[in-house]
């Protein structure tokens, strides 16, 4: 029984109105910190960084390509460990993050082949070739486009999720494959510039912009989850009094600003 | 068909279909142990099958790149390190294409082992360097090695 | 610091690869401009759906309210149940 009353923080923590209302306090700032963030990465990465000797001007798209890829990587983490969380503890915003993370990851896997194969025409000669590591990302698309589709799948809510989490929980199988593609097999992708164990193979100068893009898309990544859990919050929690009451507050006040300007 | 019968059978098509391209492209990967490409000792070695559509990478040979002067022919040596394989191609090489470059060369290997390519893909490095730094990087070695030949 | 570039036309040139790099550019931020955009919008129109939802409630049980009350009077046959619309609103609640 004592661990069962030890673990009533947690609970806390999942309340969907808990997340509801702290979030909303601090959308503003985050909106203003990734804006700023992305907007220096861009302009940084676009205009200041120097070209690089080989591939001249066209290496610029790393500044997108690479953190789209990253966060479509942690993004299928954070999806498939919400996921877990959900089946385990059958914690309600666990599975509404576990949702809304999908959309967002499948956008970001689809910003990374798309900017990859726009750069392959200049650096490799082609657009797109099977190797492996393209090929394993292709299959990460196709795990975001499957719980997707999972999520509408069910007339349930609850078995929508759970179906929901345990293909995202058998995907993740292929997370490491992606990570590894490039040394396990020969293949036309490069291996990473970005090394946990040594040094990045790339001179600071073209390397400062790219962390500032890397870090402007981990926040862009938690602003849109945060924005999207929100909506999902209110879509399946609408006939309780807290969003009924929330609803009527905001209709007011639009009503009045409306009304204002009208006037 | 009742409307949610009917939905929930396009989704098991869709699930079906999209279940057996992603187990089709885990296969497709993994033909060959997942290699895009054979390496030149395995090709001269026998181990890469002959008269087969394949594709060889390599580092392109300091000075083995032999241009036609009337047509877009070329041929260059790849290597591994271990063995070089001899390719043929007729087209618009990559921009990256260089000497001392890795490069992939597709096509099929004829029986004088010469690899007659119908694409040429130029692989590159993770190495990313601005111009002036690589300029001077290649100033030092060039510098380097005058040094060691003076010294000889 | 100074930009890489010695002039905007160059910028945009990116030594001939300009078509690649703003192509590419240019689809991520249409793709995460709408992956920002697009929840922002939907926020606003939930709560306006959750807002007619609940007014439409009350105004039902208003109504039922009256119609007791009218019934009550002896005369029940005025009242129009032209409010009592509206069957798929439970089907989308549960959703």
């Amino acid at each position: 029984m004592n661990l069962f009353s030890d673990w009533t923080w947690f609970h806390r923590l999942g309340s969907p109105r808990w997340f509801y209302q702290n979030s909303g306090r601090w959308l503003p700032w985050l909106s203003v910190v990734t804006l700023v963030v992305l907007a220096t990465g861009l302009v940084w990465g676009l205009a200041f960084a120097p070209a690089d000797a080989k591939q001249g001007n066209s290496f610029r798209i790393i500044y997108i390509h690479v953190p789209a890829s990253f966060l479509a990587l942690a993004g299928y983490y954070i999806m498939a460990i919400a996921g877990a969380v959900g089946l385990i503890w059958k914690m309600k915003l666990s599975y509404m993050v576990m949702k809304s993370a999908a959309p967002i990851g499948a956008v970001l896997t689809f910003i990374a082949l798309f900017t990859g194969a726009v750069w392959g025409k200049p650096t490799w000669g082609t657009y797109w070739v099977w190797d492996a590591r393209i090929t394993s990302m292709l299959i990460l698309l196709f795990l975001y486009a499957g719980v997707m589709a999972l999520q509408y799948a069910y007339h349930s809510v609850d078995a929508a999720s759970k179906a929901g989490a345990i293909l995202a929980l058998v995907g993740t199988v292929n997370i490491p494959i992606i990570y590894k593609s490039v040394d396990w097999w020969y293949t036309l992708h490069q291996p990473a510039t970005i090394k946990l164990t040594s040094a990045p193979s790339m001179h600071p100068d073209m390397f400062q912009p790219l962390l500032v893009m890397i870090a402007g898309f981990y926040l862009f990544y938690a602003l849109v989850l945060i924005l999207q859990t929100r909506n999902e919050i209110l879509r399946r929690e609408r006939n309780t009094s807290w969003v009924r009451e929330l609803a009527a507050a905001k209709m007011t006040t639009n009503t009045i600003a409306n009304e204002a300007k009208s006037e | 068909m009742h409307p949610l019968r009917k939905q929930r059978l396009q989704l098991v098509i869709l699930l079906v279909v999209a279940t057996s391209l992603v187990v089709g492209l885990v296969l497709y990967m993994l033909r060959e142990n997942g290699n895009f490409f054979y390496t030149p000792a395995e090709i001269i070695g026998g181990e890469a099958p002959r008269d087969v559509y394949l594709r060889a990478g390599g580092m392109v040979v300091d000075g083995s790149l032999q241009r036609a002067e009337d047509s877009l022919w070329v041929q260059f040596k790849v290597t591994d390190g271990i063995e070089t394989l001899t390719v043929e191609y007729s087209g618009i090489l990559p921009d990256l294409f260089a000497e001392g470059e890795a490069a992939i060369a597709s096509g099929i290997v004829d029986d004088n082992l010469v690899l007659q390519a119908s694409e040429i893909l130029a692989k590159h490095d993770e190495n990313y360097t601005p111009p002036e730094v690589a300029d001077a990087m290649n100033e030092a070695y060039k510098q380097k090695q005058e040094n060691k030949e003076g010294s000889l | 610091m100074t930009m890489y570039f010695a002039n905007f036309d160059q910028l945009i040139a990116m030594g001939g690869h300009g078509v690649y790099v703003w192509s590419a550019f240019a689809v991520t931020v249409a793709a995460m401009l709408w992956l920002a955009v697009a929840p922002v919008i939907k926020h606003r129109a939930l709560l306006n759906d959750i807002q007619r939802d609940s007014q439409r409630n009350r105004q039902r049980q208003r109504d039922s309210q009256r119609q007791d009350q009218n019934q009550q009077a002896g005369q029940s046959a005025a009242v129009s149940n032209a409010t009592t619309d509206s069957p798929s609103n439970q089907s989308e609640e549960d959703f």
